[in-house]
């Protein structure tokens, strides 16, 4: 059950409601087949055979391969993996909640002190490009973090002295570990050969006047080429990349 | 012309509702550099490979209609 929430469970579509009282009818039985047990092993009931036993039974089923932490093992699976106690990430590494962006600047951080930031990754220069409409003073920065309030002293000051925002992994789809797709190209459009299973996930064409129009991710089709990507905003719900052309449109 | 692309995932830890719909929201958002009205239409597809496990698997689909 994801992150162990019953109320959670439901809405991924889990049958809650059968499951735990079978995970009760399950545990019932084995207690009874441990009172028949322990009668033909004493030869006489007694009610309070199994007091004291339950750190044998909390050993036993972590030998047996129940994880401590939650999760899924097989029984019989490698006994010294069965007792690894860490936090198990793969779950959060593969959602987005607001701590991973933050971990990300804070290893772009420390990384910035010994090398001079990383220039900006999206070609063109700035004042060639004029203004579309007057903007949001906010939208400017195409660069930029989640809520500042949300990050600690440090990595605030750091975002003001260097406004250029450029994550490990930018995330595209983010759900569960089974749906999820970043991208970790500098440019959206550069992911053609991403290891996730993005591949040809994304195709877009905006064309004005017939096809001859641009893709956005480069992939599909390949004749048409990439719009140049000229900015990326990572909040913790959105990912927003700018493109923009010389296109007359 | 300038292209403002929006992956959404609303990923909102109060409302349970919201956070468990496995939905991305894709906005595009596209403006003339000229600001003259111009039309624009645009392609967006996504590839059946997301939901399979390996490429060779098959997939099932259908077209729906919504709204007008």
């Amino acid at each position: 059950m994801r992150w162990g929430q019953r109320r959670i469970g439901p809405l991924d579509g889990l049958p809650v409601e059968r499951v735990i009282p079978g995970v009760y009818a399950v545990s019932g039985f084995c207690s009874a087949l441990g009172g028949v047990v322990a009668t033909v092993y004493t030869g006489s009931g007694n009610p309070t055979t199994g007091t004291g036993l339950e750190l044998d039974a909390i050993a036993a089923a972590v030998i047996g391969g129940t994880l401590l932490t939650g999760g899924r093992r097989l029984p019989g699976g490698n006994p010294a993996r069965n007792l690894d106690f860490r936090y198990d990430p793969i779950g959060a590494r593969f959602r987005r909640p607001f701590e991973l962006v933050v971990v990300a600047d804070c290893r772009r951080n420390v990384a910035s002190r010994f090398h001079p930031p990383p220039a900006l990754p999206y070609p063109g220069s700035p004042a060639r490009r004029r203004p579309l409409t007057p903007r949001d003073p906010h939208e400017s920065q195409t660069h930029s973090l989640p809520d500042a309030r949300l990050l600690p002293d440090g990595v605030r000051r750091f975002r003001r002295r260097s406004p250029a925002f450029r994550p490990p992994a930018t995330p595209l789809v983010a759900h569960d570990p089974n749906f999820s797709i970043w991208s970790e190209a500098d440019h959206l459009t550069d992911d053609r050969d991403a290891a996730l299973d993005a591949r040809g996930a994304f195709a877009g064409l905006p064309h004005p006047g017939g096809w001859q129009g641009v893709s956005i991710d480069g992939i599909e089709p390949k004749e048409v080429p990439a719009l140049p990507q000229t900015g990326l905003q990572v909040t913790p719900t959105r990912s927003i990349y700018e493109f923009e052309n010389e296109s007359c449109m | 012309m300038h292209v403002t692309l929006t992956f959404a995932s609303p990923m909102l830890p109060d409302d349970l509702e919201i956070l468990t719909r496995p939905v991305t929201y894709l906005t595009w958002e596209v403006r003339s550099r000229d600001g003259a009205p111009h039309a624009v239409s645009i392609f967006d597809s996504t590839s059946s490979e997301l939901v399979v496990n390996k490429p060779d698997q098959k997939v099932e689909c259908t077209r729906e209609t919504m709204g007008s």
